[in-house]
């Protein structure tokens, strides 16, 4: 195989030099490399932390995917701890940079560890204001209307 | 005819321990929603702190883009994708859209929800929609999810016990409406095989209901062995069936139903009755098979 190298370029201008293979597991840059083969690709919309962050799954994933073979099923459950394990370092705003730029770039199965992330993030808020504070949204609702949409949604669960 | 006595107390008593536990579940659901956050804020608290961190250049999770955010929901249990709709207008109505529910339902209902249970319901949802026509209007945000052919009304309904279904529970809860439901499919196919003039008449349902009831009287007759041993018959039915019916069953479906949110002392208690019922349900099968097979 040959290890064709490519270069990815944050926003702000750090250059990252990654072996093909690894970069090939986002769809968007395995196209761009196919169209515009020898030429450093810019993501503009990506800070180099997360770009690394992502550089780092991709690594760690084409690895596995190289030496999974005969102990596949031991190799893809120390993968998931490992993911795991990824995504409870990140904190919550730069976890939702890591979404945005794996659901930017294509990489399924980035996007579904980090999907899964923010739901468990979801799953531990007690109320519907720690889900407001947590993530950023804003109420629109009054109070009655709150009330009255609990009411309805009551039921044992 | 000692052990049969035997055998009649050991059940009853299993039947008062199945009882009490089935009765315990119903107490427990009446207030289940406080016990459950209860238990989530305990459990979860220390998540709690960690996640509180600097608001301020923070992307909102409706920012996302429409397909990423429907994946997050998808994760999520029907109890947090309740919650998720008291957060905002725009949540509200993702939250409430049928397929991520349908999901939910197959997952909890799929396997009792068959298709009658299906069409009762669709004639239950359209009974209480002439009944109550402005309800969906009436509300002006809230009509979204309060539209009563929604997967998500229907779930909960089915959580709340509004809405219930017989199943097939009448099958078993009497042998005399369970000789005429088992027979009555097979009048029905027999039916469909004669030609359409003569299965429209009502003389054409008469005559063969009563010949299938005769048929089966005559063959009750016929097999001599059958009349002759039938308190073993009965002895054979009651282990096998009366057993799985009355005490494994009961258990079984507490179990599958409550699924991991019931205690561990519920969860040891119903393994126990189940496997008490299996082993006596076992044994009396195995002893009225050989006392049959003797007496044959």
């Amino acid at each position: 195989m040959s290890k064709k190298m490519i270069v990815l370029k944050s926003s702000e201008g750090v250059s990252f030099v990654v072996e093909e293979a690894v970069a090939r597991q986002s769809k968007i840059i395995s196209f761009l490399v196919e169209e515009f083969p020898d030429r450093e690709l810019p993501l503009t919309n990506m800070t180099s932390e997360i770009l690394r962050k992502t550089i780092e799954y991709c690594k760690k994933h084409v690895v596995e995917d190289d030496g999974g073979g005969d102990s596949s099923s031991s190799s893809s459950g120390d993968l998931k701890e490992w993911d795991v394990k990824f995504v409870a370092e990140i904190d919550q705003p730069r976890l939702m940079d890591l979404l945005m730029a794996a659901n930017y770039l294509d990489i399924p199965s980035l996007l579904d560890v980090t999907c899964q992330k923010v739901a468990d993030t979801i799953a531990a808020c007690n109320d519907e204001k720690e889900i407001r504070a947590t993530f950023n949204i804003e109420n629109d609702f009054t109070e009655e209307e709150v009330e009255a949409i609990r009411m309805e949604n009551q039921y044992p669960i | 005819m000692e052990n049969n006595y035997i055998s009649f107390f050991f059940n009853a008593i299993c039947g008062l321990l199945g009882y009490c536990l089935a009765r315990h579940a119903i107490l427990r659901t009446d207030n289940g929603t406080r016990r459950i956050f209860a238990w989530r804020w305990e459990t979860k608290r220390r998540k709690k702190d960690d996640l509180l961190l600097d608001d301020e250049n923070k992307i909102s999770l409706l920012d996302l883009p429409y397909l990423t955010l429907d994946c997050i929901l998808e994760k999520l249990s029907a109890s947090e994708l309740c919650l998720m709709t008291c957060v905002c207008s725009e949540l509200r109505e993702k939250c409430v859209s049928d397929h991520l529910w349908e999901k939910h339902m197959e997952k909890k209902w799929g396997r009792l929800m068959g298709a009658a249970a299906t069409l009762e319901w669709k004639s239950h949802v359209s009974a209480m929609s002439t009944e109550r026509p402005s309800c969906g209007g009436k509300r002006r945000r809230s009509s979204s999810s309060s539209s009563i052919g929604s997967v998500m009304y229907w779930y909960s309904n089915l959580e709340s016990g509004k809405f219930w279904f017989p199943a097939q529970v009448r099958n078993v809860v009497s042998p005399f409406t369970k000789y005429a439901s088992l027979m009555n499919p097979l009048a029905r196919s027999i039916e469909e095989l004669l030609p359409e003039r003569m299965s429209e008449s009502i003389w054409c349902f008469l005559l063969l209901r009563t010949a299938l009831v005769a048929s089966s009287v005559c063959s009750a007759f016929l097999i001599p062995f059958l009349v002759r041993t039938f308190c073993l018959v009965m002895a054979l039915i009651g282990s096998l069936l009366s057993i799985l019916v009355a005490i494994v069953m009961p258990a079984l479906c507490f179990i599958r139903i409550m699924g991991n949110k019931a205690t561990r002392t519920q969860m040891i208690l119903s393994s126990i009755i189940v496997v008490i019922g299996l082993v006596s349900g076992t044994l009396g099968t195995y002893s009225s098979v050989a006392k049959i097979i003797r007496n044959y």
